[in-house]
């Protein structure tokens, strides 16, 4: 009986089955929970990453937006004008169109708020700043920039000093052959002299160009800057003086043996030859509100040392004046250009200035109701060194009137921002991505 | 007897069960050990691209700074040509005018960086370059190299074209064990200006060298731009 029992026994296994799912669920329960707590982790884990992903990557397309345009025009992309279909640091159609709001508190504090974006809907915040830097970090500089130049703003003078220089020595070639008997004056066989027969006078004046150079003594040279302004036009004149003196000039008549002198100082002489140009004048088609604002001026200078300069070292003389008279009751901008004097050779870098431009140093007057802001390479040098510290004498020139060594502007300029781009999920900071972008 | 051992074990599926889950739970735990690992991994590379990002963002300020640097020394040369080409502006054709003024814009640029080598420590470009950097960039200015050290930053010149080429400026930034490596070129170019404009004494619309490019302002700011850029 008891061997029958064993043996049913060891064949019942009536509830094995239930005892082990039993201990298969707790097993896998367990495990299970263990895993489940992984997968749990991993899934916040995935999800903070997707997150901050989806924001770095808003991030990115938002900073490489900034980069691509100067701050002035970030700037104006917040600005109420720009629409959000315009909007150019970043395709905002892509990330809920119009219902992004932009705002700006301030130059480089800005704000996007309902970018929408994978499902997910952020706050941006855009600060940019002009980069902290220290020692001799360059963050931001004076840079220079030019305008263009306007037909109606800006008045120009080239002074012609080739003309200038043949007409001074036409002017006392006519007084000499004035001096001759046949035109009246003292003097018997002046143009049989100066004139050989079957010589025209503009050959036989090429051929005595030298002989006049020689007589000729320039004491002064000044150039007169006139500036004049109504409401209906406004007009530039300059007149350039040559102020004259010289020698006596000798010659022996042809016809008699004899030598005559003419004295330096026969009142008919011109103590002063005169030019006078218009460089501006809009009185007939001056367009209303447009006003004469700049005065270019490209002259020659009259040096008091060093002639040795070629064919024109006989103009040079020991003063040389500039007067700018301002008619008008507003401020003008003259720029004095002064040019290498002709004749000087040599490649511009190499040869520099010669040691007459040391010595330069004109008298610039200031006359006239109207101020004038001065700007000129007076004080410049063509070589890499130094500056002048002084090579002109002004005179009318109160404080805040004084001179510009650059007549492009040079401003001073950010060439380095700071910035950074916090993207928020509600109150909540996803992520920041620092970055810099630089002037364009 | 044998027969009924025989039977016995036929009968007995005892532990079937718990081996079937054993089978289960160790292929679940593969799986999810693969899905985890995955998932690891995905988490990994998105946190190593953000790494790389900021490293890279935050390293590129190095070479902004470098190039502001650049921007000033372009607008000394430029100040200086343009002088240059003002003096004799009368004198010259449009032609010659362009070409001076490129002339003097190079020989210029040349001379500032030359100063500005000699001044600096052992009279390496690098260290120049060092100082134009926050201290925090320093030391990622790639100053080892290759054979002459004078040779390391090569300046190229082409003063018919008016620009000035810097080469192989490298820049090497780690933050949070993470390193971008740029390398560039800077392009130093003259602007461009209008010298086309002949001598009289009328009113004339352009008589002075104005810019090209931008009709209502040159600027130095964009004379002064990266070529070959590669990061690694």
């Amino acid at each position: 009986m008891k061997k029958r029992s064993d043996y049913q026994h060891k064949l019942n296994n009536k509830g094995m089955t239930l005892v082990e799912v039993l201990v298969a669920i707790i097993i896998l329960s367990v495990i299970g929970i263990s895993f489940l707590r992984s997968f749990s982790y991993a899934s916040q884990y995935n999800m903070k990453a997707k997150e901050k992903h989806q924001a770095l990557v808003l991030a990115q397309s938002l900073m490489e937006g900034i980069k691509a345009y100067d701050m002035s025009v970030v700037d104006t992309q917040f600005s109420n004008s720009v629409t959000n279909a315009d909007f150019k640091l970043y395709r905002l159609a892509n990330v809920g169109g119009d219902d992004v709001v932009r705002s700006s508190d301030g130059f480089g504090k800005y704000k996007l708020d309902k970018v929408k974006y994978n499902g997910s809907t952020y706050t941006v915040l855009i600060e940019a700043s002009r980069s902290a830097a220290s020692g001799d970090v360059v963050v931001s500089g004076n840079i220079g920039s030019l305008n263009s130049a306007s037909e109606y703003r800006d008045a120009f003078f080239v002074e012609p000093f080739e003309d200038e220089q043949t007409d001074v020595l036409k002017t006392v070639w006519n007084h000499l052959l004035s001096c001759d008997t046949t035109r009246g004056g003292a003097y018997p066989g002046v143009i049989d002299h100066l004139v050989p027969s079957g010589t025209s006078e503009d050959l036989a004046f090429l051929s005595n160009e030298t002989m006049l150079k020689n007589l000729i003594t320039v004491t002064e040279r000044e150039m007169q800057i006139d500036i004049q302004e109504t409401a209906a036009s406004s007009s530039v004149n300059v007149t350039v003086i040559y102020k004259i003196t010289l020698a006596d000039y000798t010659y022996t008549d042809s016809t008699s043996g004899t030598d005559f002198t003419i004295p330096h100082d026969i009142p008919t002489v011109p103590p002063e030859v005169i030019f006078t140009y218009t460089c501006y004048d809009n009185s007939t088609t001056k367009p209303q509100g447009v006003d004469l604002d700049d005065i270019y001026i490209y002259y020659y200078p009259a040096y008091s040392t060093d002639a040795t300069g070629g064919s024109h070292s006989w103009l040079y003389c020991g003063a040389d004046k500039i007067t700018i008279d301002n008619g008008s009751a507003n401020n003008k901008n003259v720029f004095l250009i002064k040019q290498r004097m002709p004749g000087y050779t040599g490649t511009i870098q190499a040869t520099k200035l010669k040691p007459a431009e040391l010595s330069y140093q004109p008298i610039i007057n200031r006359t006239g109701v109207g101020m004038v802001t001065l700007y000129s390479n007076l004080k410049k040098r063509l070589d890499l060194s130094d500056d002048y510290s002084a090579t002109y004498t002004a005179i009318g020139f109160p404080d805040g009137y004084v001179h510009h060594t650059l007549w492009f502007e040079n401003k001073d300029k950010t060439l380095v921002y700071d910035v950074k781009i916090s993207i928020y999920d509600g109150s909540e900071l996803i992520y920041t991505l620092n970055g810099s972008t630089n002037a364009k | 007897m044998k027969n009924k051992k025989k039977l016995f074990l036929q009968l007995n599926n005892s532990g079937a069960a718990l081996v079937s889950v054993i089978v289960i739970v160790a292929f679940i735990s593969v799986i999810a050990t693969i899905m985890l690992y995955m998932s690891a991994m995905n988490f990994y590379m998105k946190t190593t691209d953000m790494r790389i990002k900021e490293s890279f963002y935050d390293g590129e300020k190095a070479l902004e700074e470098i190039r502001a640097a650049l921007i000033v020394d372009a607008t000394k040369a430029f100040d200086k040509a343009y002088q240059n080409i003002a003096v004799e502006y009368i004198n010259l054709t449009p032609a010659e005018r362009q070409s001076h003024f490129y002339d003097a814009f190079v020989d210029a640029f040349e001379s500032e960086w030359n100063t500005q080598k000699a001044a600096a420590t052992n009279t390496r470009m690098a260290n120049h370059f060092k100082n134009k950097v926050d201290s925090k960039y320093q030391a990622g200015i790639v100053t080892e190299p290759v054979g002459d050290p004078d040779s390391y930053f090569i300046l190229e010149k082409n003063a018919s074209q008016g620009y000035v080429v810097v080469r192989n400026v490298s820049y090497k930034y780690t933050v949070n064990k993470y390193t971008t490596m740029i390398t560039t070129d800077y392009v130093i170019k003259a602007p461009k200006l209008d010298f086309t404009v002949t001598q009289s004494n009328d009113t004339l619309p352009n008589p002075a060298p104005v810019g090209i490019d931008k009709p209502n302002e040159i600027s130095m700011v964009n004379c002064v731009t990266y070529n070959n850029w590669t990061k690694r």
